[in-house]
């Protein structure tokens, strides 16, 4: 089972992701905005991975619906998706270098954004072009800074 | 696999079938520290500026305010009059009163994060009497409608919006039209408008109250540029939003009123 300090830290992650996806930036800053709700669940994921998968993945997705005030269900399948292929992934991810893991990084967030992306095609909010795919390059430049603030404040042993 | 399925269900129960509306309804409490926290900086902020500034500042401010204060309680005063004048004219056309629409006053705390949808989350909800459908308002025009009702917070569409569209007319004279969103902040189309159509760059675009949603006369937006082109079948007629979609905080909610307001 989790420790408390560790169900303390996880919940603290999300949390900081849903912050920072509510505050207010425009113009450029508001398609890079990177998504930590997803970088926390990776780097869960990776960490833990007997602890934290698809289904965990898929409840933090329900709840980022209610958060975010979009369907139910858009990031949780989103999510869920990005997690599996990551856990498929995740030996070969442990070796990498920092470099190699936030292009892996950038795939995965881009493969939720893109799940996204095509249920809002599908339920009539059509994006215009391709500026929404920045969020993955956001996400990517963030990945060493989550993962060493996450490893720092004891994320390794929970 | 399993999660696949479940999201599936979901998107279909909520998107479909409106199903979960109650449930999200519900949740609402979700939103209550995030926002606190994410607003916080700003309203510390605020706090700051209020403390220190000086007492000459204020008192200045104060009676500029009252100025302006007494300035519009005589305007009013005349509207009182002359609301009351084209009333008994009404009457004798035997058309419907106009009503006063009382509105509350609301604050914007969050702008949807999705950089193409243009839609923020207010602080009220079912439980301050917001509805589905209310218009919402700023100091100078219309700036959208609620779409989503919580308990404590209600989601606004703004008419900028691709997917938004508001029944207009003409202050001058009367054309009417349908103002749509572009999904830019300060463009407005007005569609469908025949090439014959007297309207000029300038022109004030008021809500017609056609269509029962809107109110019939508050501002919405100013013809910024009109188009003829002999082969298209209609004019090209863009319009600026007269409401500061992207600057303010507060807003107003029109209340609901037993009668059609402006209706005839």
């Amino acid at each position: 089972m989790i420790s408390g300090h560790g169900l303390l830290l996880l919940l603290a992650s999300l949390f900081v992701g849903w912050v920072t996806a509510w505050i207010p930036l425009h113009g450029l800053a508001a398609f890079v905005r990177p998504d930590l709700v997803a970088l926390s669940l990776i780097y869960w994921s990776w960490r833990h991975p007997e602890r934290f998968g698809v289904l965990t993945a898929w409840w933090v997705g329900v709840i980022s619906d209610l958060v975010l005030g979009s369907w139910l269900g858009v990031h949780a399948l989103a999510y869920a998706l990005m997690i599996y292929f990551f856990l498929n992934i995740h030996h070969r991810f442990r070796i990498y270098p920092m470099l190699q893991q936030s292009v892996l990084i950038f795939l995965l967030v881009g493969i939720a954004i893109m799940v996204i992306h095509w249920i809002n095609q599908l339920t009539g909010v059509a994006a215009r072009d391709l500026m929404f795919m920045l969020g993955a390059i956001g996400s990517a430049l963030c990945w060493p800074f989550v993962r060493y603030t996450l490893d720092y404040l004891g994320g390794k042993t929970v | 696999m399993v999660a696949v399925a479940l999201s599936v269900g979901l998107l279909l129960a909520d998107h479909q079938f409106r199903l979960l509306d109650p449930l999200k309804r519900s949740l609402d409490w979700l939103q209550v520290p995030i926002h606190g926290l994410v607003n916080l900086p700003g309203m510390l902020w605020e706090d700051v500026g209020e403390s220190v500034r000086s007492r000459e500042a204020l008192e200045e401010e104060n009676a500029a305010l009252k100025a302006r204060l007494r300035i519009l309680e005589a305007k009013t005063e005349r509207l009182v009059a002359m609301t009351a004048e084209v009333n008994r004219l009404r009457e004798l056309l035997n058309a419907s009163r106009i009503v006063e629409n009382p509105v509350a006053v609301a604050e914007i705390i969050g702008i949807n994060p999705d950089p193409y949808l243009h839609e923020v989350l207010i602080n009220k909800g079912a439980s301050d009497g917001a509805y589905e459908g209310q218009p919402v308002l700023d100091s100078s025009g219309l700036m959208g409608q609620i779409t989503f009702v919580g308990q404590r917070f209600s989601r606004a569409l703004l008419i900028s919006d691709a997917t938004h569209a508001v029944p207009v007319q003409v202050n001058r004279n009367g054309i009417r039209g349908v103002l749509v969103g572009k999904g830019r902040l300060d463009e407005l189309e007005l569609v469908n408008v025949p090439q014959t159509a007297d309207i000029q760059e300038g022109d004030l675009l008021v809500t017609s109250g056609l269509g029962g949603r809107f109110p019939a006369g508050y501002p919405v937006a100013v013809v910024s540029h009109v188009e003829h082109d002999p082969s298209e079948p209609y004019a090209k007629v863009t319009a600026t939003p007269k409401a500061e979609l992207n600057r303010t905080r507060h807003v107003l909610l029109v209340r609901r009123t037993s009668e059609l307001p402006g209706g005839s």
